[in-house]
């Protein structure tokens, strides 16, 4: 139903797209029409994946590398309340500077390769997976812990057994929002410095006029973006089975 | 029904309270509390809401320790850890456990796990009924089949002191008469409990 209704929601922008170009007579090199981006696709669909890959390898090891420092700092934060003083506002700090600011000293330091982006994406991701688990971590049921407690239960076997199963559903909802602005980091990092990747080819694209391969090349972003979040929320469904009912 | 391997009311102790006091912030709820619970039967705290009931139900389960001055003690021993089950008006299960394991909660959070517990376990889930749900998870179970559940979990404990707060309150009358029945301790018990109270050993609170 899902797959339905984007299929609808994208056939109603292409239609509206087209009354667009039709209505205003831009020029290709403006606005390419929904036709003359397909034949662009179709026309550089090798280079495309090739660029493609990259990008989905730097998001998705931003997501792991993510997912694994929001998961530390979030089970850091929980475990001791004098680390959480000081990791707090390092976090908070994290974000207060714009990432993108940050790009072209990323790009210095780590090279036009895919450190710098997997870092920029990184840098994006691990805040929303650390806040979500973290929250979910503190908001234990009490009366799970309470129970727990009477069971003679340590520490380590309440927080195995209880705080993280019960905060993993918050932990999957960062984990979406994470997934749905990845994209974001690896772009801009590929736009500031790089030779490789669909931000590059966009900006490749952009030099030369060619507005119909850079709607190409935005098009696979939508979908490489769309694929991602649907997978990661088809896991998290699995991963957290309890929570559908 | 074959509960050998659960013995909670052998040798069950009597609670003893002195000079308990006990305060939540701003609002004092028991001052120089003396009173003690005979061991080996069924007791119910009657009291209007508010009046503290599950409060000293907590203060018995250890679980607000450090919390109150004065001694709780059971005949002579003042550490009560480890010697009490208590269960909650809610059910408490665990929604991403199987029935089975939550009936076993206690034995998997202190990795006692064993093939002789599973096997306790589902002759208890067999004997209320509830064979056939041992893999279901919780959010499957309708509110009496749950509440049946955090009862075997808490019997599973095998604890001299059961403590059962309200632990029928929530669910319909039907139910709650129906809930006496498959009660496992009924062969220890003169008296089938009522369903109201429902304390095996020791206190049971209800308003």
């Amino acid at each position: 139903m899902m797959f339905l209704r984007l299929l609808v929601i994208s056939a109603g922008l292409i239609l509206v797209w087209q009354i667009v170009v039709l209505l205003t007579g831009a020029p290709p090199y403006i606005l390419p029409g929904p036709l003359r981006v397909a034949t662009a696709l179709v026309v550089n669909w090798e280079t495309l994946l090739q660029h493609a890959w990259i990008t989905i390898v730097e998001i998705v090891a931003a997501l792991l590398i993510g997912s694994v420092f929001g998961t530390a700092s979030a089970l850091i934060m929980m475990a001791s309340r004098s680390l959480k003083r000081w990791l707090l506002p390092v976090l908070v700090m994290s974000q207060a500077v714009p990432v993108f600011a940050l790009a072209p000293l990323l790009v210095l330091w780590l090279g036009y390769g895919m450190g710098s982006k997997i870092t920029m994406a990184v840098l994006i991701i691990f805040f929303p997976v650390t806040a979500a688990f973290y929250d979910g971590l503190r908001r234990t049921e009490p009366e799970w812990l309470e129970l727990s407690r009477v069971m003679n239960a340590s520490p380590t076997a309440i927080l195995y057994h209880i705080r993280i199963p019960a905060a993993l559903p918050a932990f999957a909802s960062g984990l979406r929002v994470a997934t749905a602005v990845a994209p974001i980091g690896a772009i801009v990092g590929e736009w500031v410095g790089s030779n490789a990747g669909l931000g590059f080819y966009m900006l490749h694209a952009n030099a030369r006029m060619q507005t119909d391969v850079m709607f190409a090349a935005l098009g696979v972003l939508v979908t490489v973006a769309l694929v991602l979040y649907f997978s990661v929320d088809w896991i998290m469904n699995k991963i957290v089975y309890w929570h559908l009912n | 029904m074959k509960t050998d391997d659960l013995s909670p009311f052998t040798d069950a102790p009597g609670v003893i309270l002195e000079n308990v006091s006990f305060a939540f912030p701003g609002v004092e709820l028991f001052s120089s509390l003396d009173f003690e619970i005979q061991g080996g039967q069924w007791t119910c705290l009657l009291g209007p809401s508010g009046c503290g009931k599950s409060t000293l139900l907590r203060l018995i389960s250890g679980s607000l320790r450090d919390r109150f001055s004065g001694t709780i003690r059971f005949d002579g021993v003042t550490e009560t850890k480890g010697r009490t089950s208590w269960m909650a008006q809610k059910d408490l299960l665990l929604p991403w456990l199987s029935v089975l394991n939550n009936v076993l909660l206690g034995a998997r959070l202190r990795g006692e796990v064993s093939e002789q517990r599973i096997k306790t376990a589902i002759s208890l889930l067999d004997a209320v009924g509830l064979g056939h749900c041992a893999d279901d998870l919780p959010a499957t179970l309708s509110g009496g089949m749950r509440q049946r559940v955090a009862l075997l979990r808490t019997l599973m404990e095998a604890r001299p002191v059961i403590l059962m707060d309200e632990p029928f309150s929530a669910l319909d009358a039907l139910t709650r008469i129906k809930l006496q029945d498959p009660y496992p301790c009924d062969d220890r018990q003169s008296r089938t409990p009522e369903p109201c109270d429902a304390a095996a050993g020791s206190p049971a609170a209800q308003s």
